[in-house]
């Protein structure tokens, strides 16, 4: 049995013999791992590439864009949504692989009925374009996407989640079979693993159709109702794909006798969650998450080192003895930083329970948070959180971090001053 | 030959408004083998003297020699705990039997510090817990056992390592005649038998004179 060993043994000796200073110390530590625990899977959820946004680290996106006049008297200025005109130029570029487009105009909002011979419910329903299969990696159960010529021949084909097949029809079956949405008849081509309510915008949904298959009109203009992702051919051309649109937006400015046009974009996904119209301040904005960070460790951090600075007082006696034979204080540091080290595991996995407790009773919540701008009703979009999304390495990385903090920052202090103490002090504290 | 040589030592505790005179240019030797007892009324430096013996306390003016070995006040921690750790054997009076581990790991504690392996660590263990009776009460914790046993547990921890000198402060105070009693055999077993060297701080007259010399104190000063 080395060292180590020892101390935990001895550390879970003392969890036992002391259960009232244990239990207070790992519920404390663990209802702060357990909100801490919380913001982190909401950040993960936030910006890790997660079904099917699996491409979200080499993701463009173009949200806005902005119209200004040439004539420098005029004040004239138009702020909008992009359109499909700006996302068949894009798809010309060389390091570009593909540019999914995503109508956003008011005829997909609010939800639409679906009805079958079985059933009518509320969907949502995205139209896209055909490279939005290729942006973004859904899973087909049956049958495909719809291409390329289908969007250029406003065919309605339509791919539906699992979800919707199951709400519709009673079973997965059902590819070639007609569904009316709102008064327009859709042949289903394809169903698609569901995707959670708390993922990006431009993936939940229940149903997906060709743009063209909506009211949507082409025009010459750049401003539209669409929204942008963008890939590159590989991850390490991101830079070059955003020089080589900043490049055909300044020739198309130069064509353009009246108009110049801005791209407010674009941006790499995670630059893209922090952007608030022409304001992209990525810095303040990872700020007030370290600033929430902070408080939820600092505070139970202090409260922590209070008891520990407490019963280090009452271990006095323990520290005198092992250093009469022969421990040095760095032995000791390191044993009760080890000691701590146990408790706070212990309230690491206590927190990680309750966090998920916290999670799947509260994922409606997080779906608000996550998509502030998605208030539609969303009826068969899964809320419950994915399994990759709450059982992951980073997340429990980060729980171990978080433990080690939070575990160095109660304790340290604590233990450095209780070993300043001399032997016969230690022996003897009440002399 | 003597294993541990006083010089000159002074010992003073100072506060913001008086200084008191713990020991006052005491000079005493201890022959190697020898069981010294150190006697005096209370406050009268005895169990100062045996924590600057022990290196668990510093003395103001004077020198310490152990071994031939001077003991400098400028040794690092990690020097002066290898010292206590090899050479030194503590028994208190209150046992100080760390609550939270059973018998035979507070046992092994000095080899432990000496980075000794767990098997042989639990052997020798074993043995000294063997040698003071108590091979029945391994995986007991202090609290289940007597004073007396609690004592013997102190004992086994200090001769484990087979320091040469064992310094212990009043070891039979909290233990009733016949356990003190049983307490002062070891002890003078290890001594006669193991040729340790004891320094015994006591207030026990007639436990003192059955060790090979006393040295009195009275007022910080050996008095004889």
């Amino acid at each position: 049995m080395n060292k180590i060993t020892l101390y935990i043994k001895q550390a879970w000796m003392m969890i036992r013999q002391n259960k009232l200073f244990s239990s207070i110390y790992i519920t404390g530590t663990g209802l702060s791992i357990a909100l801490t625990m919380t913001l982190f899977v909401i950040l993960y959820i936030k910006f890790a590439p997660l079904y099917p946004e699996y491409k979200r680290n080499y993701t463009l996106i173009i949200n806005s864009i902005e119209k200004t006049e040439k004539d420098s008297t005029s004040n004239n200025y138009w702020q909008s949504t992009p359109n499909f005109h700006l996302v068949n130029m894009i798809r010309q570029l060389p390091s570009v692989d593909a540019v999914a487009g995503i109508f956003m105009g008011w005829e997909t909002s609010p939800h639409k009925d679906a009805t079958t011979e079985y059933a009518t419910i509320p969907v949502v329903l995205k139209y896209t374009n055909a490279d939005y299969w290729k942006v973004y990696d859904f899973e087909f159960i049956a049958g495909k996407p719809y291409s390329d010529s289908d969007v250029a021949s406003k065919t309605k084909n339509v791919v539906i989640s699992q979800s919707c097949a199951k709400h519709l029809f009673k079973t997965e079956d059902i590819t070639n079979k007609i569904i009316n949405v709102s008064g327009i008849e859709y042949k289903i081509i394809g169903i698609v693993k569901d995707v959670a309510s708390v993922m990006d915008n431009k993936t939940a949904a229940d149903m997906w159709a060709p743009y063209t298959t909506t009211n949507y009109t082409d025009i010459e203009d750049l401003l539209g109702d669409c929204e942008l992702a963008i890939t590159a051919k590989s991850p390490d051309k991101i830079e070059i794909v955003k020089s080589e649109i900043a490049e055909m937006m300044h020739k198309y400015n130069q064509q353009d006798k009246l108009f110049n046009y801005q791209l407010l974009g674009p941006d790499t996904y995670w630059a893209s969650q922090f952007r608030f119209g022409k304001i992209l301040n990525e810095k303040d904005e990872l700020l007030k998450y370290g600033y929430i960070l902070f408080a939820l460790l600092i505070i139970p951090a202090l409260n922590l080192s209070g008891m520990i600075s407490s019963r280090m007082n009452k271990r006095l006696p323990e520290l005198g003895i092992r250093k009469t034979y022969g421990a040095t204080n760095r032995q000791l540091l390191s044993q009760i930083l080890w000691e701590n080290f146990l408790l706070t595991i212990i309230g690491g996995l206590v927190g990680i329970i309750i966090s998920y407790v916290i999670l799947l009773c509260g994922s409606n919540w997080i779906t608000n948070i996550l998509n502030k701008g998605f208030n539609e009703s969303i009826q068969l979009l899964s809320d419950n959180l994915s399994i990759e999304m709450l059982f992951n390495w980073w997340v429990f990385a980060a729980v171990l971090t978080i433990s080690f903090i939070l575990n160095i920052v109660s304790a340290l202090i604590p233990a450095s001053i209780s070993l300043r103490q001399t032997i016969i002090n230690s022996l003897n504290p009440k002399q | 030959m003597t294993i541990i040589k006083l010089t000159g030592i002074d010992k003073i505790y100072r506060t913001k408004e008086i200084e008191t005179q713990a020991l006052e240019n005491v000079n005493l030797e201890v022959g190697k083998g020898e069981f010294l007892s150190i006697m005096g009324p209370s406050g009268c430096g005895k169990s100062t003297l045996l924590n600057i013996i022990g290196l668990l306390d510093s003395p103001t003016n004077g020198t310490i020699e152990m071994n031939g070995k001077l003991i400098d006040a400028k040794m690092s921690d990690k020097a002066l705990a290898k010292f206590r750790n090899e050479t030194l054997g503590f028994v208190f009076q209150s046992f100080h039997l760390i609550p939270s581990l059973n018998v035979i790991d507070n046992v092994q504690l000095p080899l432990i510090y000496r980075g000794v392996s767990h098997k042989e660590s639990v052997e020798r263990a074993k043995a000294v817990l063997e040698r003071v009776g108590l091979s029945h009460r391994l995986h007991h914790m202090p609290s289940q056992l007597s004073g007396g046993q609690c004592q013997r547990v102190a004992i086994a921890r200090a001769i484990i390592g087979q320091p040469e000198i064992i310094l212990t402060d009043e070891p039979t105070g909290n233990l009733d005649s016949k356990m003190g009693a049983e307490v002062m055999d070891i002890l003078h077993e290890l001594n006669q038998k193991d040729g340790c060297t004891i320094v015994m701080v006591t207030h026990n007259e007639e436990q003192a004179r059955q060790t090979s010399r006393i040295a009195r104190f009275f007022d910080g000063r050996q008095v004889c």
